[in-house]
């Protein structure tokens, strides 16, 4: 299977994405499609909001299997089904967030679920990763969810501010503040 | 000392990676099998349905005008449905009149209401965190009750976490990740052991706001 290595944007693309919304409902095939043609996006997303890369593989699956059961109820809203696929990511890192922060505010997996670290744990790009998510993770969270769905996942400013629910002029202030804020902690 | 540009390349750089294969296989092992089997989905789905159902049943009869309002809504922002702070807080008195806790400890109070009255909350939320509490507070239960020896209290603690392993926010793949799903039912094997270390390594780590109970 093919693996689309950037979001595209161009109308035509678009369009068969929602044609391929709409026969989803009822294909599985379609839903498939669906599946090969966004996971990278959606993958990316969540590398950048979640704690560990990890907990972004485990989050892409939850949020594929909440699109298969809510699939029936698609329409399309602004931002297309990019924007979709992303509120239900969204959502599903709101919820892991919510769950862990009343018991303890940074959850920590106990010493034996993960002895060892990955590979690519221990590659350069992945403590790079670690420096930044460390960073994002200060950030306000509709600030961090921008920053995310922009570098990460490639969306455009109008694609976000239709999965966090804000004008694109909005979004882009919004973004600009939060590159401002984290320029300065990174300095 | 870093630039926008720098900032916004390093961003790029670190998150655009795409995913290995085996990254892409782990994922993809999960959503084929989902797909691969939808009918069968949707009959987990009645069933889900069915326990929903229970606890609204649950919420007529404990908050009659909260109910007539409508205590769960599926919105059309947000794909898997989700609710208000009122519907959230609902689900919580639902979830927490029928799930058990030890005898002699109590709910947190964070469970009495939304943290945030503006916010959005997902229509399992309410249930999973009283069902993470619960089980936080017969570990907890489980614990003392070894350290003193008391037989009759470990076992009525190990009935408890044995019934807990059903319950959906331990099995069902939607409304959690896998690691935490592995994560409660390794410490729940480790009560079952007899492995007080382990138990207390999971209180200490993870359980901090319900157990040990407040006073």
């Amino acid at each position: 299977m093919e693996t689309r290595p950037v979001v595209s944007t161009s109308a035509d693309v678009s369009n068969d994405h929602e044609a391929t919304a709409a026969r989803a409902r009822s294909d599985r095939e379609a839903f498939g499609a669906l599946y090969v043609a966004h996971r990278e996006t959606v993958f990316r997303y969540l590398r950048a909001r979640c704690g560990s890369d990890d907990d972004a593989l485990d989050l892409t699956a939850v949020t594929f299997e909440r699109a298969l059961a809510a699939i029936p109820r698609y329409a399309s809203r602004g931002g297309g089904v990019v924007a979709w696929l992303l509120r239900i990511a969204r959502n599903a890192v709101i919820d892991q967030e919510r769950r862990r922060r009343p018991l303890i505010p940074q959850w920590k997996a106990p010493e034996h679920a993960s002895p060892d670290p990955t590979p690519e744990e221990a590659s350069i790009n992945a403590e790079e990763r670690r420096t930044l998510r460390e960073h994002l993770s200060q950030l306000p969270p509709v600030q961090r969810d921008a920053l995310a769905m922009r570098y990460a996942a490639g969306l455009t400013a109008s694609e976000i501010g239709a999965v966090i629910g804000k004008s694109e002029e909005a979004t882009q202030k919004l973004m600009s503040r939060a590159i401002a804020r984290l320029k300065e902690g990174l300095s | 000392m870093s630039t926008r540009a720098n900032v916004e390349d390093r961003l790029s750089a670190a998150f655009g990676e795409p995913m290995t294969s085996a990254e892409r296989s782990k994922v993809e092992a999960r959503v084929a099998r989902l797909v691969d089997h939808a009918p069968a989905r949707r009959r987990g789905f009645g069933l889900r349905l069915s326990r929903s159902m229970l606890l609204v049943a649950a919420v007529i009869l404990m908050v009659p005008l909260v109910a007539a309002a409508g205590v769960v809504m599926l919105s059309t922002e947000d794909p898997y449905g989700s609710g208000d702070a009122d519907a959230y807080e609902a689900e919580l008195a639902a979830a927490k009149a029928v799930t058990p806790i030890p005898p002699g400890m109590a709910w947190p109070s964070y469970l009495d209401q939304a943290d945030d009255r503006d916010a959005s909350y997902g229509t399992t939320l309410g249930r999973s965190m009283v069902e993470i509490n619960a089980y936080c507070l017969w570990l907890g239960y489980w614990y003392e009750a070894q350290e003193a020896g008391d037989a009759a209290k470990v076992g009525a603690a190990i009935a408890a976490l044995t019934d807990a392993r059903t319950w959906d926010t331990f099995t069902d793949e939607l409304t959690s990740d896998q690691g935490f799903r592995d994560s409660i039912q390794h410490n729940i094997d480790a009560a079952e052991a007899g492995d007080a270390p382990a138990v207390l390594r999971e209180l200490e780590l993870n359980c901090q706001g319900a157990w040990p109970p407040p006073g």
